[in-house]
């Protein structure tokens, strides 16, 4: 009898519920298959993000899918995001907007309320826009994270070039022509990677208008010509 | 006529007692409660008393005699709101309680029998409940209030059933024990009474001759005769509680560990009345500075002693005092009974439990208007200020809507490229914030996605889409 259960055990497969293997949480797919595979498959579930960048460049975009493989009713906390926040615009990264919150304080209070929101735990998704955050800070919130099942995503300013945060991911963004160029300064559990270029569009442009008018034109002065 | 009967409880070291509670008063060290306007000491405590400082003495005197005194300011209001309370606490054992200010209550415990059983029963409960308060006390009992106070002015707590034997001590009582007029007392001593046996002797009539009505009023009292009309302790329906510091708080800090006994003593308050309290107000006051109101609120009405505690630190943390804090008020707002639709508490309410949690103390250290919501664009002009009465939603300009607004708008610096335009929006012509603006989605040399408005020939910057 006992020598079964201890077949049973020594199955790799196999383990019991207070032994649950750590780092087994999912990753999230952002949907862009070049950062995914550089990433290890996604976003981690939980834990501390940390994204360099300007504003605008279409840092919320590159997380939209990150954020619809969020549970129904998750509840996001935007702490000091750099303008007011349109609801309208929110339905386009998937986020819905009833379930959101907004925090705006001074930047030393700043990080004292993102330890809070995590730590009370009704938080599913906190996104916090700071100047500056040291090791030591990053590594407070990577573990409170982690404890209460939260994704922290970290904003700075793209001008900070500071050294690699102890959390799972940290990226470095810019825009390009064709989308954004992600560099990873940072993965645990893989390599860093540099001129990752994942073709995001987030707003309308006018190439068609001008492509079809340009098209339109020419058939004009061809018309024109031709009488 | 049956004879009822009252319970007396005499706290004679009311101020001191509330005093070391508070750790006011350092333990097994000599303090005295003072009162500055008759120059008395009218309290003093077992250790003072064994250096020899007695009740009746000055200040200087008693100071002579040891020099390590703790002085406490003696202040009848405070020690009227002690009684209070100790009334409040009272009042969960016994209905009929008379307070006589400012240390003295009267408790009618004849018709408690009913529900105790017997005197031994109601005395043990009595007992308790001022156990857990920490007080000193003298108590009697008799058949009156004047004649159970008259028993324990003799300064020995005696608990007699038999009347036979309070009759015996009533009369062996002089008469300056019984609480007459200076007068009469003198007129009686005059006339050869000197104890109350004698006093009670004489005829009604004759006495009524000689003295006035108030004092036959009391002799009938004190042999439990007639029961003059009394005011009964009726609890208060908000809780309030001042409390008078011994010494002026600087540091906002140290404020909380006299918060926190005024906590549970609103926490009884609430639970007795199945209610709870959203609001806190405490009033902080000063020697010279106008008083300083201070809000603490809580998203939700159900009391959490822990949560309150760390609301009002947190609170205390941030505040700056301008002078030091003689005294503080603390009550609480409006107490609203628990409805019963909310018993379902515990389906799938965990997490919004958590998040007004979350809200509430967020909100106590960084001020309420410091969490907002999105803000929704109630019409077609891209206006994060503009408040608008139509609530149209804008299916069509979905894309086009911006992620970040600039709260005000500002003038254009750089030259961006135009990605996408123009969107002329004109609207707005039906309050007073008329516009016509054109409005593009831009692209500086940094690849930032940024809106921009052109108005009247100037070129604005508006928001920002991520």
């Amino acid at each position: 009898m006992a020598s079964l259960l201890s077949l049973v055990e020594k199955h790799p497969a196999i383990w019991r519920g207070n032994q649950a293997p750590i780092g087994q949480s999912r990753r999230l797919a952002t949907g862009y298959l070049s950062l995914d595979e550089a990433i290890l498959g996604g976003f981690p579930e939980y834990g501390v993000v940390r994204i360099s960048g300007r504003t605008g460049i279409g840092e919320l975009s590159l997380l939209k899918n990150v954020f619809t493989q969020t549970s129904e009713n998750a509840f996001y906390l935007f702490v000091n995001p750099p303008g007011v926040l349109i609801t309208n615009s929110l339905r386009r990264v998937n986020v819905v907007p009833e379930n959101v919150h907004v925090v705006s304080t001074s930047s030393e209070l700043s990080l004292w309320a993102a330890e809070e929101a995590i730590k009370s735990a009704s938080c599913s998704v906190l996104l916090l826009w700071c100047e500056h955050i040291n090791a030591a800070q990053a590594r407070r919130l990577q573990v409170a994270a982690v404890q209460h099942e939260c994704l922290v995503v970290i904003f700075e300013p793209e001008n900070q070039r500071s050294a690699a945060l102890p959390v799972p991911l940290d990226l470095t963004i810019t825009a390009i022509d064709q989308g954004l160029q992600v560099d990873i300064r940072k993965l645990q559990g893989g390599w860093p990677k540099q001129n990752i270029v994942v073709p995001v569009s987030f707003t309308p442009n006018n190439t068609t208008i001008n492509s079809l008018m340009r098209k339109y034109s020419m058939h004009a002065e061809d018309d024109a010509l031709h009488g | 006529m049956a004879r009822q009967r009252w319970l007396c409880l005499h706290f004679f070291r009311l101020t001191l007692d509330n005093a070391k509670a508070n750790g006011s008063v350092p333990d097994q060290q000599p303090a005295v409660a003072y009162h500055q306007a008759s120059n008395n000491v009218l309290q003093v405590n077992s250790c003072a008393r064994k250096v020899g400082i007695e009740v009746g003495m000055g200040l200087a005197h008693a100071a002579a005699l040891c020099e390590n005194l703790t002085v406490i300011d003696y202040a009848e209001e405070i020690e009227h709101s002690q009684l209070r309370l100790l009334a409040a606490s009272l009042y969960q054992c016994a209905a009929e309680i008379s307070l006589q200010p400012p240390c003295r209550l009267f408790i009618r415990i004849d018709n408690l029998v009913r529900y105790y059983g017997d005197y031994q029963q109601i005395w043990l409960a009595i007992k308790n409940t001022l156990h857990h308060r920490e007080v000193n006390f003298v108590f009697a009992c008799g058949w009156s209030p004047e004649n159970a106070e008259a028993l324990a002015k003799r300064g020995q707590s005696s608990f007699l059933l038999c009347d036979k034997k309070i009759e015996n001590i009533l009369a062996a009582l002089p008469v300056q024990a019984l609480s007459i007029a200076d007068k009469h007392a003198n007129a009686l001593h005059r006339a050869g009474i000197r104890h109350a046996g004698e006093l009670l002797k004489l005829p009604p009539t004759e006495l009524g001759k000689r003295f006035d009505s108030e004092l036959l009023k009391y002799l009938f009292a004190l042999r439990g005769e007639s029961q003059p009309q009394r005011l009964f302790y009726h609890p208060p329906s908000n809780f309030s509680h001042s409390v008078l510091l011994s010494y002026e708080v600087e540091d906002a800090t140290r404020l909380q560990r006299y918060l926190d006994q005024c906590l549970r003593d609103m926490e009884l308050f609430l639970r007795l009345r199945n209610a709870g309290s959203q609001a806190i107000s405490i009033t902080l006051y000063f020697r010279e500075a106008p008083e300083m109101p201070i809000s603490v609120r809580k998203s939700d009405v159900r009391f959490s002693y822990s949560e309150w505690r760390q609301l009002i630190k947190l609170k205390l943390e941030t505040l700056e005092l301008p002078a030091p804090v003689t005294h503080f008020e603390f009550s609480s707002e409006k107490p609203q009974s628990y409805a019963a639709d909310t018993a379902d508490f515990f389906n799938s309410r965990k997490h919004l439990f958590a998040r007004q949690l979350l809200f509430g103390r967020l909100a106590a250290r960084l001020g309420e208007d410091a969490i907002s919501v999105p803000h929704t664009l109630q019409d077609h002009r891209f206006t994060s200020g503009v408040e608008s009465e139509s609530d149209n939603t804008q299916d069509n300009l979905e894309e086009f809507t911006p992620t970040y607004l600039l709260k005000h708008p500002q003038p254009l610096t750089d030259s961006p490229k135009i990605e996408f335009g123009p969107v002329r929006i004109e609207s707005g012509w039906w309050d007073e914030n008329k516009e016509k603006r054109d409005y593009f989605i831009g692209r500086n040399q940094h690849g930032q996605r940024i809106q921009i408005f052109r108005e009247n020939g100037n070129w604005f910057l508006n928001g920002w889409y991520a």
